[in-house]
């Protein structure tokens, strides 16, 4: 992380959003709401001083009233904690709820309001969580997006202690491996279309991972891109048929494939989809199985 | 076929992911957070999380609005310019001598909300336990609490799952859902046609692009022919100061320029990382670009250096 800079706001700038901020509320003195306000400036232009019209805008853009409320939790003040947990513990705790409907996530919830509360800090006096808090997000999201990060964590961390299963398959392994086609045309397949993948603007490369790597449903993808998950489909539908027509080209141009050995190197592919289904993304065995999961209204 | 992950950078923050998720990153943040979330396992896992947390969004809505903002005026324009037609005695339209037709029916709305428009489950009751516990120990009314809360949580993560089941009938909605499905024909139509159109000072000679396509015409726009630019990003905007120039802007730096009306090469550009969202140009070597947070770069010899303002 860049140290922030100190800005220095002007104090009419600052009286203006302590007013809108309505901070006093929380009897959060002018001089601590600047020294909050100050550090969120300082950390959002930490590499360069902003013009008139960026600081305006950033300045515009700010949850003020949240980072008030974030201020005043992470001072201790009573009113303002009482409204935090009022207005924003259920937001945890369904967020919680969303993540694991079996209740796991809630021990999360439970740590990480100890943390914003400051109990978490082994060292001298109390450092709340909030500090990280700067408003550039409404304070609801900041705690979901947290949430959501010890969970990815936690489950990330579950994964790496969990053993291996029983491999079954290793008498299959070997006989694909004694197969002279697969081992020549499977790796073709892989890298063409790992080129083609890593030539995608990043975030066709988004909407495909989400899709098919991450399992989002289209209108999932769509609050992660700001589109309709009619756009969404579209443009996997888009990123599908360019993926394929370039692994196609690399494979006849590059490797000199005939249409017989590319059409036998993607049947040997689709026996090994791993992380990235080629069935799926090439829509290679349409007539032959059915999607996973039907995951949306525009599923294609 | 696996997908190596081979991030750009850190992994995001919960500050930038939230601000993303809100959408108040500026666009070069944006850009750069889609860049290294495309390929961070870790980044797109909890971007997933935040998205099943996310209640049904407004903001696409809002968008959908935004995104036909620009009919407003064309829209009273043409309802001006029926009125004065229309009116009785008005210089194009004779006195009529059967009363008037009946005004038509003001425009249904062309997007159908497709979002839950259940309001968010009420925060609970004011009963709560202030402070967190010390350990991981919860009392019997915290279960309680967790029993009201889960239920909540049910309500509203169930909702996105129920799209389907709030279609209306088939039989009744058909003819609506016909009429509603033209207008949305017409208006992306329309929305697709003009926005992408650059008209050269020949009126004959305009050029149109959509996403990464660029086409051109010699004929006022009634035939087009597609041209290569092999380029994979979006284009976003073009300017044409001459019937065989044409500059056009896109994703990621990408500065296109035509001289001879059938050509394209690419320009170099110091930022690869810009969305460049708006051009204009004086000829073949001098041209204005403008980045989507608002820089401006002028090359006075096509594209061999530009000055930023």
């Amino acid at each position: 992380l860049q140290e922030p800079r100190d800005v220095g706001l002007a104090p009419s700038t600052i009286d203006g959003l302590f007013r809108k901020a309505d901070a006093e509320r929380w009897t959060l003195a002018r001089e601590e709401f600047a020294d909050v306000l100050n550090a969120s400036v300082g950390r959002a232009f930490a590499t360069g001083a902003p013009s008139t019209r960026e600081m305006d805008r950033y300045l515009a853009g700010l949850h003020v009233a949240d980072l008030a409320l974030a201020a005043a939790c992470a001072l201790g003040r009573e009113q303002a904690w009482d409204h935090f947990v009022l207005e924003h513990r259920p937001v945890l705790y369904r967020s919680a709820d969303a993540l694991d409907p079996t209740g796991g996530a809630r021990e999360l919830a439970d740590s990480l309001y100890a943390d914003l509360y400051g109990m978490g800090d082994p060292g001298p006096g109390r450092r709340s969580l909030f500090r990280y808090f700067h408003g550039r997000s409404s304070l609801a999201t900041w705690l979901r997006a947290v949430l959501a990060q010890r969970h990815v964590d936690a489950i990330r961390a579950r994964r790496r202690t969990e053993p291996l299963p029983d491999d079954d398959g290793a008498a299959a392994v070997v006989a694909q491996e004694n197969d002279p086609d697969r081992a020549l045309l499977v790796p073709l397949v892989e890298n063409a279309l790992q080129e083609a993948i890593d030539d995608l603007p990043a975030k066709d490369r988004l909407r495909l991972r989400s899709y098919y790597v991450g399992q989002l449903t289209l209108a999932e993808i769509g609050r992660i891109t700001g589109e309709h998950e009619a756009t969404v489909s579209r443009h996997l539908s888009r990123t599908r048929r360019s993926l394929r027509d370039a692994a196609e080209r690399r494979l006849r141009e590059q490797d000199h494939l005939s249409d017989a050995q590319m059409a036998r190197a993607f049947e040997l592919a689709l026996e090994d989809p791993g992380g990235l289904d080629l069935q799926q993304v090439f829509d290679l065995a349409a007539d032959r199985k059915k999607p996973p999961r039907d995951r949306s209204n525009y599923e294609q | 076929v696996r997908v190596d992950a081979r991030p750009q950078g850190e992994c995001l923050d919960a500050e930038t992911l939230a601000s993303w998720t809100d959408g108040s990153l500026t666009a070069v943040e944006r850009t750069a957070a889609e860049t290294h979330a495309a390929d961070c396992d870790r980044c797109l896992a909890v971007l997933a999380a935040i998205a099943r947390t996310t209640p049904p969004p407004s903001a696409i809505q809002r968008h959908s609005w935004l995104s036909f903002r620009w009919l407003v005026p064309l829209t009273t324009a043409a309802v001006a310019i029926s009125v004065w037609v229309l009116m009785p005695g008005s210089p194009g339209v004779p006195p009529a001598a059967t009363p008037a037709a009946p005004a038509a029916k003001p425009a249904e709305p062309t997007v159908q909300a497709e979002r839950d428009s259940r309001p968010q489950a009420r925060a609970d009751a004011p009963q709560q336990q202030k402070r967190p516990p010390a350990g991981a120990a919860r009392s019997s009314d915290q279960a309680e609490s967790r029993r009201s809360d889960k239920a909540d949580a049910k309500e509203s993560t169930g909702s996105s799952d129920r799209i389907a089941e709030r279609a209306p009938p088939a039989a009744a909605a058909a003819p609506r859902a016909e009429l509603k499905d033209e207008r949305a024909r017409t208006l992306a139509r329309a929305a697709a046609e003009l926005p992408g159109v650059i008209v050269s000072p020949d009126p004959a000679v305009r050029w149109r692009i959509a996403e990464r396509s660029v086409e051109r015409s010699t004929d006022g726009g009634r035939t087009w022919r597609a041209q290569p630019t092999g380029t994979p990003v979006d284009l976003l905007a073009g300017a044409a100061p001459a019937a065989n120039v044409c500059w056009i802007v896109g994703r990621s730096g990408v500065v296109l320029l035509s001289t001879d009306g059938e050509t394209w090469r690419r320009l170099a550009f110091p930022d690869k990382t810009a969305d460049l969202v708006g051009v204009t140009a004086r000829d073949a070597v001098a041209a204005t670009v403008t980045t989507a947070d608002g820089r401006k770069y002028t090359t006075t010899d096509a594209g061999r250096a530009w000055t930023v303002e």
